[in-house]
């Protein structure tokens, strides 16, 4: 096996649009286990986690951008960072995990049960996919194409997450139900955000998405769109609730059932929607 | 593939295969055998080295992301004098360690955890440990250890 360890961007590009047969590797958390448990190895691995370029929480014009090899540990201890994400990154495996993977790997890798899927979708994140001659941008939500397959081309790279200002702003919040505390994989996981009008109190706007509920991370739009313009008081949530498990398609899979995760969704719903309306800003 | 980084303070250059975890390298080439191999998924933490201070787990580590690191086995913690790390001190004092196998682990973990926070709550010890299963003790008195291990270090820095 070959192992590529670029120093830069540009050479991160040049090498993965020569070098046919790799695969790009960041925390690696995920990768091991695979390649532990099925022996094969693939013929070239390029590492991108040397690259400074990548690493990093920078804020800009238009809000923060996240170099993808960043790792967890840092999204989970920012607080310049919505609530949201930080603590989906913080329910991600154990410290260990966290201090080694990153947020790129763990977007990349799109399981439908990632933990800071969900809070970039609510975020309204966008995603720079870059090659050695172009470059686009797209959002979060398009990224995903089912369980482990997303929009990325073989010379492409993800090299940064970007969250626009107003979506900084807000108050955002996320839960997940693992079998134990720690080192756990999602059974269900779920992501608000919302932003309430400073006169009325009024939800001007909210978005909401689920993981492990369906083959990519899903937003919930009727739900969204029933909590809009409302001060919603706890039988509106509950109604809105019914609708967030109307709404997801869950599979019985190792980790639970569906009808486990239909349950639960609306105690998780109900759970983040009174913290958020109560105290917005406890993280 | 050459790799050069600093182990428990040495610097170290090896040749070893890319595929070849940190775990193996730790254990097989530089024979440094406190670092155990339980799960090698990253669920059990015995296997856990800290990587520029930072507690992580060997079995996922590629050998080659060494490259230009420091790291540390629980074979430093013991004083060159030949006395034991303070945090070693209060596992014996504490009755945290029945077979050990969980013991190097769990000590590097608290040692990561009380460098960031020289007095956590049994909440943060909980969290910081998270990552270390024990299947002897209990935790109790491995919580009672960290606890001890931070007094004893609190008094070390006065």
């Amino acid at each position: 096996m070959q192992y590529f360890l670029p120093a830069t961007l540009k050479e991160l590009l040049l090498v993965l649009d020569s070098e046919s047969k790799s695969e790009i590797i960041a925390g690696g958390t995920d990768l091991i286990i695979i390649m532990e448990g099925s022996g094969e190895r693939p013929e070239k691995l390029i590492d991108i986690t040397n690259i400074e370029e990548l690493i990093g929480i920078k804020e800009e014009e238009y809000g923060i951008s996240i170099g993808a090899a960043t790792t967890i540990a840092k999204i989970a201890a920012n607080s310049s960072l919505p609530c949201c994400l930080r603590s989906g990154a913080n329910s991600i495996g154990s410290p260990q995990i966290r201090n080694v993977g990153t947020v790129g790997g763990n977007i990349c890798n799109a399981s439908p049960c990632g933990d800071t899927l969900t809070p970039l979708i609510c975020l309204n994140a966008t995603l720079l996919l870059r090659s050695v001659n172009s470059q686009r941008l797209i959002s979060v939500e398009q990224f995903f194409l089912g369980p482990k397959k997303t929009v990325l081309k073989k010379n492409e790279v993800l090299s940064e997450i970007r969250i626009n200002k107003e979506y900084l702003s807000g108050a955002s919040g996320f839960r997940m139900i693992g079998q134990r505390n720690g080192q756990v994989i999602s059974q269900v996981n779920l992501a608000v955000w919302l932003q309430r009008s400073k006169e009325s109190g009024l939800i001007e706007e909210i978005r909401i998405a689920a993981g492990s509920v369906a083959p990519t991370p899903v937003r919930i739009i009727e739900a969204e769109e029933m909590l809009c313009n409302t001060s919603p008081e706890p039988e509106l949530i509950h109604r809105a609730a019914l609708l967030v498990q109307a709404s997801i398609t869950p599979i019985d899979d190792v980790r639970s059932t569906a009808q486990y995760r239909q349950d639960v969704i609306i105690g998780l719903f109900g759970d983040i929607m009174t913290q958020l309306l109560k105290e917005p800003q406890s993280c | 593939m050459l790799i050069e980084f600093i182990c428990n303070g040495k610097e170290t250059r090896v040749d070893v295969p890319a595929e070849m975890r940190a775990l193996d390298l730790i254990r097989n080439e530089l024979l440094l055998t406190g670092t155990k191999c339980g799960c090698s998924k990253g669920e059990c933490g015995s296997c856990t080295i800290l990587v520029d201070g930072d507690p992580v787990c060997s079995c996922l580590l590629l050998a080659p992301k060494l490259q230009g690191k420091e790291i540390t086995t629980i074979e430093y913690l013991e004083r060159t004098n030949g006395e034991l790390h303070p945090i070693q001190q209060a596992f014996i004092e504490e009755g945290a360690v029945q077979c050990g196998f969980c013991t190097p682990g769990m000590i590097l973990s608290t040692k990561a955890l009380l460098k960031k926070n020289s007095a956590p709550t049994v909440i943060e010890i909980e969290e910081g440990l998270s990552g270390n299963i024990c299947r002897c003790t209990g935790y109790t008195k491995i919580i009672k250890a960290v606890q001890s291990a931070a007094l004893k270090l609190q008094g070390a820095e006065k």
